[in-house]
């Protein structure tokens, strides 16, 4: 009955409805566990043939009710598009198994549920929207979710934290409201693709229309994708929010508004915009800033889940950095380190959680000998850590290799130095942990591995890493085409 | 505390509140109105309901699932709105094809819209109550009543 | 003379800018968390009056199929604008809620005092 040609809007559609049965079921657990799940596997499996298209057929574009632009809206799914789709579905699959079979951390788990389904379809609907406006509904929705998924721990902390990232959040979405305004003003278009057109004549007569709209949006998406030095609420809200929510927000959320802000630059405001304003130079000094800034405030952390939250200050810092670069493999590494990150980041914070979980130890020099104790969510810890570190045969070394040598194509050697600075840096607070938890002298607390359902989406996002880092193949395509809608 | 001006008056409000709110939403397709302002209105009936008659017996009190009901049962007709046109081989959300097109100046045409319309308004009347409901009892559990 | 005028002509856009510019400042330098809702409210309504100032055609009527009128103001900002509104009012619910749950922990609604509260249980 269904064509799977619908999959641009079913993706969002079936993650809402899933999101508003939930409450409707109450306390029959199991349900509410198969529903939720399904809904994320239903999503996944979408996304996958939504992409195989893609590849195959070119651009999508799907007019909702049937109206065209530039009445009508219309969700348009590009290569970049339904690459991030794909990448949101799966990571958030893995998240979700997380979230009904790990720890239990909230009280009501149907609400926490519903709350990870909205996020989940606003980011999808968020990459694949083909107009501002509609774009601009997704990124609220989004981030309301986002902020309630830190706040239903309940604690003191998580609270403090979710309120203090609402109202920088709320300012990130005013400027980019804002500047959606200015933009509409001179266009007169919410649809992208018309945005474009239009822009090419328009342009020229109201430049400082343009230029506040462009440093609004900047801005806007800066604070929510937690760009330096507009992170500062990240640590607080990343590490005090439950296990899964950590890694949602870190591996997820931060990244889909710089797909956000990439797909507005080349589809609406046009790729001439990098050649007239300094945005790339922008990018290079903020990113060179994220990368020294938080592998430094990561060394001096205690709390495991801290560290992991600085951690993502400096993985953001790589793909704008590979953005930033503009050369086409630097753009391939940035992109493809969305995928990467997203994948070995979520490790962490799922393996971190359950080691907190099992042991109640949260400061990383009581670690010491827990490695020998729980041996398999430590070598999937040391296995994240490795990519993050970037030892070949990870999926992080190929991302960095891709920008690295990106800066080399531009002429910006400097960056390819940081970059292994900054690796270096990584090395210098990830090592230390794994080494006294496998080496160091026994602690006198018990831990035994948990179960296995507990367990399971570690040690697949662990396989990830390795699968990603050994056959990064199997996503060049996505990765190269994507490439070339930035440089033509 | 039995406050007969405040009962006497309600009964008159609530019910030209209602009616005013259910005119709006109706009119959401050919006039000014829609699902959100006519949902809002019908909201504030419920939420001056509860603030008259909260003092008064429990059995008058509306329930945590009325709203719930409300809420969902709203997006679900709207889901349901719009899947009929994938069903019908069209488009997400769609009219042509499956249901009749409007003309201007006729309440009962323009097919679908209107029952989106009224998923918007049992939407957001729901969600106006339940986040009144929410707050007002925000003090008696921490992370709300469900 | 000039000047006046083409104040004049923005000045729908010239208040909005200023109001966006009021919610802003308070939203960042209040310690009152109330005070930075109340901001964060005067800078979404000024971004709405922004937008439907955008539509406004001097003269114009409401965007209604009626006979004599030939002016209609541009009805996709205000249509826009509604959903902003709903997004708006969704966020100071969730704020709101938030601040309840603040009050009932740390006592106070002083951002200064609830960082050095939180600071001191660390300690």
């Amino acid at each position: 009955m269904l064509n799977l040609g619908h999959a641009p809007v079913l993706i969002v559609v079936v993650l809402l409805l899933a999101a508003f049965i939930i409450p409707l079921l109450g306390k029959r657990q199991g349900v509410v566990n198969a529903v939720f799940l399904g809904a994320g596997a239903a999503a996944f499996i979408m996304s996958l043939s939504m992409t195989m298209r893609v590849l195959a057929e070119g651009t999508l574009h799907y007019p909702v009710g049937g109206w065209a632009a530039p009445y009508g809206i219309v969700v348009l799914v590009d290569v970049f598009a339904a690459y991030s789709s794909l990448v949101l579905a799966m990571v958030a699959l893995i998240i979700s198994w997380f979230a009904v079979y790990g720890p239990r951390e909230v009280r009501h788990n149907g609400v926490y549920f519903t709350l990870i389904l909205l996020l989940t379809a606003a980011m999808q609907g968020m990459v694949m929207a083909g107009d501002l406006f509609n774009l601009f509904v997704f990124i609220e929705i989004s981030s309301l979710a986002a902020i309630a998924i830190i706040a239903i721990k309940g604690t003191k902390e998580s609270v403090e934290a979710s309120f203090r990232y609402l109202v920088l959040s709320a300012l990130g979405s005013g400027g980019v409201l804002f500047s959606i305004a200015l933009i509409f003003m001179i266009t007169g278009h919410l649809n992208m693709e018309y945005i474009r057109t239009t822009l090419i004549v328009t342009a020229e007569q109201y430049p400082l229309n343009l230029l506040t709209s462009i440093g609004l949006m900047v801005v806007g998406f800066g604070v929510k994708a937690a760009l330096f030095p507009m992170h500062v609420w990240l640590p607080d809200a990343h590490s005090n929010a439950p296990t899964a929510s950590s890694a949602l927000l870190s591996g997820l959320v931060v990244k889909v508004y710089i797909i956000a802000l990439m797909r507005i630059a080349y589809l609406a405001l046009g790729l001439e915009i990098f050649a007239l304003l300094p945005i790339r130079h922008l990018f290079l000094a903020l990113s060179t800033g994220a990368l020294m800034v938080g592998s430094v405030f990561a060394m001096v952390q205690d709390n495991a889940k801290r560290l992991l939250a600085f951690s993502t200050v400096t993985q953001v810092g790589y793909i704008f950095l590979g953005f930033g670069l503009f050369s086409p493999r630097a753009i391939e590494g940035g992109v493809l380190h969305i995928l990467n990150h997203a994948v070995m980041k979520s490790l962490l914070f799922l393996a971190a959680g359950v080691i907190i979980h099992q042991t109640g130890i949260k400061k990383l020099s009581q670690f010491n000998g827990l490695g020998r104790k729980m041996p398999l969510t430590f070598a999937a810890f040391t296995v994240g850590a490795m990519s993050m570190v970037g030892i070949p045969g990870t999926a992080g070394f190929i991302s960095k290799l891709y920008i690295a040598l990106g800066a080399l194509d531009a002429d910006m050697l400097v960056f390819a130095v940081l970059i292994l600075v900054s690796s270096l840096l990584n090395a210098a607070y990830y090592f230390p942990i794994i080494i006294s938890a496998f080496f160091g002298k026994d602690s006198e607390k018990e831990a035994v591995e948990p179960r296995l359902a507990m367990l399971a989406p570690i040690l697949v996002l662990a396989l990830m890493v390795f699968f990603f880092g050994l056959f990064p193949s199997l996503m060049v395509p996505l990765v190269q085409q994507t490439a070339l809608l930035f440089v033509r | 505390m039995n406050d007969m001006i405040l009962e006497m008056l309600s009964r008159i409000l609530i019910p030209a509140t209602q009616l005013f709110g259910a005119y709006i939403l109706f009119h959401g397709h050919l006039s000014p109105g829609g699902g959100f302002s006519g949902g809002t209105i019908i909201g504030a009936s419920f939420i001056l309901y509860s603030l008259v008659y909260r003092f008064t017996a429990q059995k008058h009190r509306l329930k945590h699932e009325t709203s719930l009901w409300l809420e969902v049962g709203g997006v679900l007709v709207y889901v349901m709105a719009g899947l009929v046109g994938i069903v019908f081989g069209r488009h997400f959300l769609t009219n042509q094809g499956v249901f009749p097109t409007g003309e201007p100046g006729r309440l009962w045409s323009s097919g679908m819209i209107l029952l989106v319309t009224l998923g918007i308004g049992a939407k957001v009347a729901g969600t106006v109550l339940k986040l009144f409901q929410e707050l007002l009892e925000g003090g008696a559990e921490p992370d709300g009543h469900h | 003379m000039v000047i006046i005028e083409r104040l004049y002509m923005n000045i729908y856009y010239l208040v909005a800018v200023i109001l966006f510019i009021i919610g802003f400042h308070t939203m960042l330098t209040h310690n009152n968390l109330l005070k930075k809702i109340m901001g964060m409210n005067i800078m979404d309504t000024s971004l709405f009056l922004f937008f439907v100032a955008i539509g406004y055609i001097h003269g114009g009527q409401a965007p209604i199929l009626r006979e004599g009128v030939m002016q209609y103001v541009n009805p996709v900002p205000s249509a826009l604008i509604l959903t902003g509104i709903v997004i708006s009012v969704s966020f100071t619910a969730f704020a709101l809620a938030l601040v309840v749950l603040l009050h009932k922990q740390y006592g106070t609604l002083d951002a200064d005092k609830i960082i050095a509260l939180r600071s001191k249980r660390h300690a």
